[in-house]
């Protein structure tokens, strides 16, 4: 036997006991998160379930469990599906919506660019503001009368592009989607110019001697391989795109054409005290995450075991 | 040099890090006699006036601190939400803001709310208080909560210059057919759309909508909130809706882009000359920027059909049950019903008391004219569109319906979406309102 | 990459056009924040002010002193926690690894997308129940759990990164989990440290629904809110609450200029790998 072999095997020997001692360290580490994450996350989710499927309404908590009564009015009720399609209006533009910007931009500050840092730190100064904020401040550019946009639409003589903007049902929540893309973009922006980064300046070299050159290197070397960023962009994207609702709310309140989910269930729910129809909506969304989500987390495991 | 500056910005934020925390938790305030407090007046004359109802309690009772916590969003739509999670987990604040009348209801259900029938009768509440007042913070025979003050919602306001103008004497718009036969001259003379609406958030419309049920008499008023209008073909609700029709004909087209506010201000430029709003309009007035007189650049005229009618919309406080310092919670409930509470919090929020006996010298010159309406009101009436008269879910649906019939003006389909509401809602008609 | 002249004449004039678009709606925020009443009327948002005042910025600041405070505490030790949880995890389900660890990776990753609004009622109902009702505690506790999913999610592929050999070399010598963690992979994670720190900063300072549901009176109210309640329901102050939201703004955009490369950087060494 090698003699530098049996070191190793020394240590092996005792690891049987060092290893469950080391499991309960694991585990020790681990636990905090599994309780918080179970508890705050799952207890609460089981909560909004166990209530979508009782009788409550009004402020007596009800636990009366009746059934999908509250899903099968649901499925019936108009409002319903307004918002479920606004919603998914939101999440089909916003998210391919700041996607694109953002890879635009990033390629754009890629073509060494002077400045390149100050241009970065603009492009991602909204992403650091809160919703709260934005809103108002895109409340303010959207205002018909006093409004930036109208103010500037007036001044350079475009007076006859004038809307209504967030207020106009027709394009109202056009705009929201315009103003969330505008936040979300530095984001995507900055994952896509790492991702372009951390190609091996060698194949982009490769590629120029094949002769490509300009948007062609792109097109063919770099987009192709920017896969990972967007799908991490992607998951961040969603988030928000679910997350809306304190935008939507403070920009346009309860209005018609920008009522998405969340605005729905908060409304049933606190406004008409219907906790467990509420509770139904908030389940529905939920498991609407997870319908666009388990595919990216799929995706994820895949290309790891590649 | 770059590596310098990353240094010492990198020196400065640590040292916040650790500083602020520190200072925060030295800073923290003792624990002490407290009375916690919910509303939603953020901000300008809505916080100077709870500000002032405040120091009169801080003067009756010194030593206990008013921790008030003012909840802003959308005329107290998130304040509501909020309320209803902190009752249901046990932590309700010893008393908090509300719209008098149905909104009350549910925490009474819940059996969240403690009477306060002993402070109504020792206060001798009763004697200053208007009976329909008193009949919207009772539930079961039982007060459970005090009014801070009265607005009023049948209020036409108008451009006197542009009445004068054309000629038009606002004494004379007493029916809903004379009003229009006004506003067609106003078409005729170039105004084309002499009503300023504004209906952002929808319950613009819902109001509109409520004061022309009020006009068609107190007495079908009074069947519509109590759950009694329920037949689609009902003449007088048809009539009622045909008259918000012909309405919607003289509006601005922009409606659904402004907010009740810019509405208001369309009156103040003479753009518009009638805009139907409760009477905190009056602020947007009188704001120093603006600096209107009431009598003599704008005035005011009960909706048609409503002379003599006050329509209301009520803010009260609750006095909860089981709350951390009952004393206290009914002490700040003392205040906020006496003379003194009330003329101090009314002058500054634009509203009027909800005791017939304040001292009238305090307010401006249009709060005076509504407090002798008020004294001298025939009828008063529960507002529907602010939550008071009818259950909150029947609101919320009226304010689909209306926000829908705005656009599609479909007199024959609003009425049914309408009764069907009232229908479905029927069971939460409670409150058997008695108006005249 | 390299255009010619005239092409990179074009590319600046799109730059500048974008930021342009990506400033505006801030500068008009800037330029309000020192305007007294009568130019906030009198001009409009975009224009300077006719008579600069620092007058509002002064009027918000010491309405803000003390959320901003509060606000300040609570992020920061969220922040710290829900950065080191989510670190250990991120280590523990790529490195230690377990039969069933992608389930339960999976089953972190799900807390991402839970809608806090529909979960208002049990945690309101919690934090009472803990003693934690109106406590900056409250809101830590509320803020690192919420925390932990996106934290674990950045660390795990980070984690993907760390050559395995480099732990199995550790294993062989004899070092147990937390060795590993603290002597190999803590050193290796400056970079998505900021990553996570960053974005964990960025949401907690930023969130306001659990700030104003567990928050009572002043002595632990956040910024946020504030900062809303500078808006009134019947008046605007426009300039009060823009110098507000400045203020409110400013610790986050301090954050991201000074971390902004490193930031780059740490998106650069692998959390875009996943």
């Amino acid at each position: 036997m090698a003699g530098n072999q049996l070191p190793g095997r020394k240590m092996r020997l005792p690891s049987r006991t060092m290893l469950t001692k080391d499991r309960i360290v694991t585990l020790i580490l681990f636990l905090p998160s599994l309780v918080l994450v179970g508890y705050f996350v799952y207890v609460t989710i089981g909560w909004n379930v166990v209530v979508s499927l009782s009788d409550w309404k009004g402020l007596t908590p009800s636990y009366n469990i009746v059934g999908f009564d509250q899903y099968t009015r649901l499925f019936q009720d108009p409002t319903f599906f307004t918002a479920l399609k606004n919603n998914l209006v939101l999440i089909l533009l916003f998210v391919p919506g700041s996607l694109f910007l953002g890879l635009f931009l990033a390629i754009l500050l890629d073509l060494k660019v002077r400045g390149e840092g100050v241009f970065r730190g603009i492009y991602l100064l909204p992403f650091a503001l809160s919703f709260v904020v934005t809103a108002v401040l895109w409340a303010w550019m959207y205002n018909p009368s006093i409004g930036v946009i109208n103010t500037l639409l007036m001044k350079t003589g475009l007076g006859f592009l004038k809307s209504g903007w967030i207020t106009d049902p027709n394009v109202g929540l056009y705009c929201v989607v315009l103003a969330i893309i505008w936040q979300f973009s530095g984001y995507t922006m900055l994952i896509f110019l790492a991702g372009i980064r951390s190609i091996p300046e060698s194949q982009m070299m490769a590629a120029e001697v094949d002769g490509a050159s300009g948007f062609d290197l792109y097109r063919l070397v770099v987009i192709p391989q920017l896969k990972a960023p967007a799908l991490s962009a992607f998951v961040v994207l969603m988030v928000f795109a679910l997350k809306a609702f304190d935008f939507i709310f403070v920009l346009t309140d309860y209005s018609d054409y920008t009522y998405i989910l969340p605005l729905m269930m908060f409304r049933e729910t606190f406004s008409m005290n219907r906790f467990s129809y509420g509770a139904a909506i908030a389940t529905i969304l939920f498991l609407l995450a997870l319908v666009i989500v388990v595919p990216y987390l799929y995706l994820s495991f895949r290309r790891e075991k590649e | 040099m770059v590596k310098m500056v990353y240094a010492v910005a990198a020196a400065v934020i640590i040292t916040a890090l650790i500083v602020g925390p520190a200072v925060w938790y030295v800073t923290r305030p003792p624990p002490e006699d407290v009375v916690e407090i919910y509303h939603w007046w953020t901000s300008g004359g809505e916080k100077a006036a709870i500000d002032a109802l405040v120091s009169v309690f801080e003067d009756k009772y010194p030593g206990v601190f008013v921790k008030q916590t003012p909840v802003a969003g959308g005329a107290g739509y998130v304040m509501k939400a909020l309320m209803k999670s902190l009752v249901l987990a046990g932590e309700a604040p010893d008393a908090f803001q509300m719209h008098a009348g149905y909104e009350g209801k549910p925490y009474f259900e819940a059996e969240y709310l403690e009477p306060i029938t002993d402070l109504w009768v020792a206060e001798g509440w009763k004697d200053v208080i208007p009976d329909v007042v008193e009949a919207m913070v009772k539930f079961d025979g039982e007060y459970y909560s005090v009014p801070v003050n009265i607005h009023r919602v049948n209020v036409v306001w108008y451009n006197k210059d542009v009445l004068q103008d054309h000629a038009i004497d606002p004494a004379t718009l007493t029916t809903w057919d004379a009003f229009f036969t006004a506003c067609d001259k106003l078409v005729a003379e170039g105004h084309t759309h002499p009503i300023a609406l504004g209906d952002i958030g929808k319950w613009a419309d819902t109001h509109v909508l409520e004061q022309i049920i009020a006009g068609e008499g107190i007495a079908f008023y009074e069947k519509w909130v109590n759950g009694k209008v329920t037949s689609a073909t009902d003449t007088t609700l048809v009539h009622a809706l045909n008259t918000f029709k012909t309405y919607l004909g003289y509006v601005n087209p922009d409606h659904a882009a402004l907010t009740w506010d810019q509405a208001t201000a369309r009156v103040i430029t003479g753009e518009a000359a009638f805009n139907v709003m409760g009477d905190w309009a009056n602020g947007e007035f009188i704001v120093p920027a603006v600096g209107k007189v009431y009598g003599t650049d704008y005035g005011t005229f009960p909706t048609p059909g409503t002379a003599g009618m006050y329509g209301l919309c009520i803010d009260c406080f609750q006095h909860p049950a089981g709350v951390a310092h009952p004393a206290n919670s009914l002490n700040w409930i003392r205040v906020v019903g006496s003379k003194e509470g009330q003329d101090a919090f009314n002058p500054k929020k634009g509203s009027i008391p909800a005791r017939t006996d304040a001292d009238i010298t305090k307010y401006g010159p249009y709060q005076k004219a509504a407090i002798n309406d008020f004294r001298n009101a025939t009828y008063m009436y529960p507002s529907v569109a602010h939550g008071s008269g009818a259950p909150e879910t029947f609101t919320a649906e009226l304010d689909d319906i209306m926000s829908a019939f705005v656009t599609d003006k479909d007199v024959s389909a609003a009425a049914t979406a309408l009764t069907a509401a009232t229908t479905a809602a029927s069971a939460d008609y409670t409150t058997d309102w008695s108006l005249d | 990459m390299r255009f010619p002249k005239p092409r990179r004449v074009t590319l600046y004039i799109l730059l500048v056009f974008f930021a342009f678009l990506f400033l505006l709606p801030l500068w008009t925020c800037i330029t309000t924040s020192f305007k007294p009443v009568h130019d906030v009327i009198y001009t409009t948002p975009v224009e300077l002010p006719l008579s600069p005042t620092a007058e509002p910025l002064i009027t918000a600041l010491n309405i803000m002193q003390r959320p901003l405070l509060n606000s300040f505490t609570f992020t920061i030790s969220a922040m710290i926690l829900s950065c080191l949880l989510g670190s250990i995890n991120g280590y523990i389900l790529t490195k230690i690894r377990f039969r069933g660890s992608d389930t339960v990776f999976l089953f972190f990753s799900i807390g991402i997308f839970i809608p806090y609004q529909a979960v208002l009622v049990p945690l309101v109902l919690t934090m009472s129940k803990l003693g934690l009702f109106n406590h900056i505690e409250g809101l830590i506790l509320t803020h690192t759990a919420y925390g932990i999913p996106i934290t674990t999610l950045l660390f795990r592929n980070f984690y993907g990164v760390i050559p395995n050999s480099l732990i199995m070399a550790a294993k062989t010598d004899g070092a147990g989990t937390w060795t590993i963690y603290r002597r190999i992979v803590l050193p290796l994670s400056l970079l998505p440290f900021v990553v996570a720190a960053v974005f964990q900063f960025t949401s907690i300072w930023n969130d306001f629904l659990f700030g104003v549901a567990l928050a009572r009176g002043s002595e632990a109210q956040p910024a946020s809110v504030a900062l809303a309640n500078l808006r009134g329901t019947t008046e605007f102050q426009w300039n009060v609450q823009m110098a507000g939201t400045l203020w409110y703004a400013l610790p986050v955009l301090v954050i991201f200029f000074v971390l902004g490369k490193y930031l780059m950087r740490g998106y650069m060494a692998g959390a875009v790998k996943g």
